[in-house]
């Protein structure tokens, strides 16, 4: 009989369970690989996604909307300001029109320094085109001014329609060219890159993958059919794979809310103003430089208004690139609120249109005083309140705006610690979850 | 002046305010806080019900007879609700104490679901947000405002509130007495009008008229205007020239001759004017004050749709202009001056008073006082202690 000795005893043992601890030593180092990868990876992709719902909801997003209100502003103040010298030339200025002047101007400048304030030294184009329309502000105030203080009639005119001509040929192109600056950061920033995000989803379910395969291997060799802590971890890997989807798409319909839902409206309600504004001074104008006006077409185009209100309230599908301006309006309203006023705003359009229309056939008649007097007086009610409505439309647009964005803040505020803790958990979870495993063979 | 000849009111809107009412609102509503419940009771107040209870001033809506029902019961009968009218508000600090401060200001569901206070309280309660948004899409006559109406900076668009009916703050004079006729607000400090001239008991109007006089709009007061204007005051009470501090009471004076000439409500005016068809209503070259009173709906009223049907009835241009008929204030409706016309016989006739429909180049000349809150309590402070030298 062969006597064994303790070397060969120990030799000639069997070696599974050390196999099986090298393997669960094996599997342990590719989780936190995985795992430290996965944590590489969505930081990148949340700090991608936090960096773009920040640029759009602090810069982007609100450089366009205080661009759009010094636009607003420009036209309300180009058209109060002639109209406040069209009843200084027939007696007392307007004060009304001159508070209006005042006002939209204050209002044009802190818009100005907004944009300053949230585009100035992001590019060298958008800081010339400040300084530009800065300078030119001051211009047009002095020829307002200037026109306001002197008695001579035709000075005084020729001195107005220079600071008009000074907003039209400086100062509206150069808003144009920043808007398109915003506009672009907007569009960019709003669809942000999908390489990191599907780096990180990958690499999430690869770490799931992992810690499942392990957590199946720890099930078939071991009598415990779940092993917890490796179950914990997986559900914290999934949780995070799906909390991460979920918080792209919320963010990415939130933005898309703004634009379509806010912004959208914000845009053709500023196209509606600045073309009744700049209807109002081309009127003013007129009246002052004895010239006929040819009006634009009305914003409702060949619609009649009671054909007009009758879609909005019943939200007739309009074709967005052959509908008027009114209509498109109309259609963008998406709430019965904004319906209620989309279709006030079509009636007191058409109330200063018509009285619009009646000035420019008075000056088309030689009638210059008689257009001038009519101008400021019913027409700029009318003109008032439809100014007003407008604006509480765009008030309820920007609120809506805005209030889309500030979701995207709440949505990405904690995703990059969220994520980190969650994969470092996971991770912990899954390193003792092999640790017990490993402590059983020993 | 008119030459119509207006139905008597029983009682004029203003005419129960009386002196020192609006300091002891100025100190009541410093002292309040707060806001109303949101929340579920937003979508309750949408609701379905059967109830509308509305505050206002006193005779001021058409009461209707036996056989033509007024405005309150048509409306009863058009929307199948019970309408609770209470023409309880006697005036703003009243009303304030009495229905708003104690009400809102504790989370009590509110008394009313209209309330129609002066512009000024209804802007107070706006800040406090005691008020909610008008539910515009239930309202389609809100396109009905008057635009002047819409360009107030505190409701710019009128989404809070939809006006009930408005003034002028203007001059009354006995043109018997005063001699000669009167244009401008400067008449009012003629030496020759000494201690026969009356104020209006109002800060904000009686201010708003002197910042008119020196070349300023009393609807951007600041403090500098508004010292100025008081200044003047002041220097006009000390020197014998304003007479009286008065509210209605200026139409019995301008009456027995203690009076010449008087900052006056056009209302009352035109009421005074069935006895005195002799006396001058004007609106100063400089320009005059326009106020109004205002319906809104309380924060946490659960007849939200109910209300709603309410101001959209009376924005209907017929049932305004059979109001104004009654009331004959100026209305903020759109279309009233046809309805009236079409109405026939002395509502026919309103459409023709100037002081009811100002043409365009008056209307110019017509501001609404802009004052904050914290200005006026400053003000009417002020103006307390320059009334009472007199």
């Amino acid at each position: 009989m062969t006597t064994a000795t303790q070397s060969d005893l120990r030799l000639a043992r069997p070696h599974p369970p050390s196999t099986t601890a090298r393997s669960y030593r094996r599997a342990g180092l590719i989780v936190a690989v995985l795992a430290l990868a996965a944590m590489v990876a969505a930081w990148l992709f949340t700090n991608e996604l936090r960096t773009s719902s920040d640029e759009v909801r602090t810069t982007a997003g609100p450089v366009l909307v205080a661009l759009q209100d010094l636009n607003s502003s420009l036209a309300e103040s180009d058209s109060a300001a002639s109209a406040a010298f069209l009843t200084s030339i027939e007696g007392e200025e307007n004060r009304a029109q001159r508070g209006s002047y005042e006002a939209a101007s204050d209002r044009g400048a802190r818009a100005l320094v907004e944009v300053a304030t949230l585009a100035g030294g992001r590019s060298d184009e958008v800081d010339a085109d400040l300084r530009s329309i800065n300078a030119d502000l001051g211009r047009r105030a002095g020829l307002f001014e200037a026109a306001r203080s002197t008695d001579d009639t035709e000075r005084g005119t020729k001195r107005v329609v220079e600071a008009l001509e000074i907003t039209r040929d400086d100062i509206r192109p150069r808003i144009a060219s920043i808007q398109e600056w915003a506009q672009a950061r907007f569009d960019t920033e709003s669809k942000p890159g999908t390489t990191w995000s599907l780096v990180a989803l990958a690499s999430l379910a690869l770490l799931a993958a992992a810690v499942l395969g392990v957590f199946v291997f720890a099930a078939f060799r071991s009598r415990r059919i779940v092993n917890v802590p490796l179950a914990l971890s997986l559900a914290l890997v999934i949780g995070l794979f799906t909390h991460l989807i979920a918080s792209f798409a919320a963010d990415t319909e939130a933005l898309d809310r703004s634009n379509e839902g806010g912004y959208r409206s914000i845009d053709l309600l500023s196209q509606l103003q600045a073309r009744a504004y700049q209807e109002r001074s081309a009127l003013s104008v007129g009246a002052l430089t004895s010239d006929s006006v040819e009006l634009e077409e009305s914003s409702l185009g060949d619609i009649e208004l009671p054909t007009l209100i009758e879609a909005i309230r019943n939200e007739a599908a309009m074709d967005p690139r052959e509908a008027p301006l009114m209509a498109r309006i109309g259609g963008a309203a998406d709430s019965p609120r904004e319906r209620a006023v989309a279709v006030e705003l079509a009636i007191r359009y058409v109330r200063y249109r018509t009285g619009a229309e009646d000035v420019a056939a008075t000056l088309d008649r030689g009638d210059f005083v008689g257009a001038g007097q009519t101008l400021s007086g019913s027409t700029a009610a009318d003109f008032a309140g439809f100014n007003a409505t407008l604006d509480n439309a765009l008030a309820d647009n920007r609120a809506q705006f805005s209030d889309a964005l500030d979701a995207t803040d709440d949505l990405t505020r904690f995703l990059t610690p969220v994520s980190i803790a969650a994969l470092l958990g996971a991770l912990v979870l899954a390193w003792i979850g092999v640790g017990q495993r490993l402590r059983d063979f020993r | 002046m008119t030459d119509l000849a207006p139905t008597r009111l029983p009682v004029g809107r203003r005419s129960i305010l009386r002196a020192g009412a609006v300091g002891a609102a100025g100190a009541l509503l410093a002292a309040c806080g707060g806001a109303g419940v949101r929340g579920l009771a937003e979508v309750e107040a949408f609701r379905s019900t059967r109830d509308l209870r509305i505050l206002n001033w006193s005779d001021y809506i058409d009461p209707g007879g036996p056989d033509s029902p007024g405005t309150v019961a048509l409306a009863r009968e058009a929307f199948e609700i019970d309408i609770r009218y209470e023409p309880l508000w006697e005036d703003n600090a009243g009303g304030w104490a009495e229905f708003i401060e104690p009400v809102f200001g504790s989370g009590r569901p509110p008394t009313h679901d209209i309330i129609t206070p002066t512009f000024w309280v209804a802007r107070r309660m706006l800040e406090r947000g005691w008020i909610r948004p008008l539910p515009l899409e239930l309202i389609p006559n809100h396109a009905n405002i008057d635009p002047a109406y819409l360009t107030l900076d505190w409701d710019r668009g009128a989404a809070h509130q939809m006006p009930w009916q408005a003034g002028i703050t203007g001059i009354a004079y006995d043109p018997a007495l005063t001699g000669r006729p009167l244009n401008s607000i400067e008449d009012l400090f003629d030496p020759e009008l000494a201690g026969r001239v009356g104020f209006i008991g109002e800060m904000s109007e009686a201010v708003g008229m002197m910042m008119l006089a020196n070349g300023h709009d009393p609807s951007r007061p600041t403090e500098e205007t508004t010292t100025r204007a008081l200044d003047r005051i002041e220097f006009a009470v000390r020197a014998g020239q304003i007479g009286a501090f008065t509210f209605n009471e200026f139409t019995d004076q301008l009456a027995d001759g203690t009076l010449a000439a008087a900052m006056a409500w056009s209302g009352d005016t035109v009421q005074l004017q069935l006895d005195r068809p002799d006396m001058e209503f004007i609106i100063p070259e400089e320009g005059a004050i326009r106020w109004f009173d205002t319906m809104v709906i309380s924060d946490g009223s659960p007849n939200v749709a109910n209300a709603a049907k309410w101001m959209n009835y009376v924005y209907e241009p017929e049932v305004a202009a059979r109001i104004t008929s009654f009331v004959q204030y100026i209305s903020p409706v759109l279309g009233v001056r046809d309805a009236l016309d079409d109405l026939g016989g002395e509502s026919a006739a309103l459409a023709e008073n100037p002081i009811l429909f100002p043409d365009d180049e008056t209307a110019q000349r017509l501001f609404t006082w802009g004052g904050d809150e914290a200005l006026d309590t400053e003000l009417e402070a002020r103006f307390a202690e320059i009334s009472n030298l007199q």
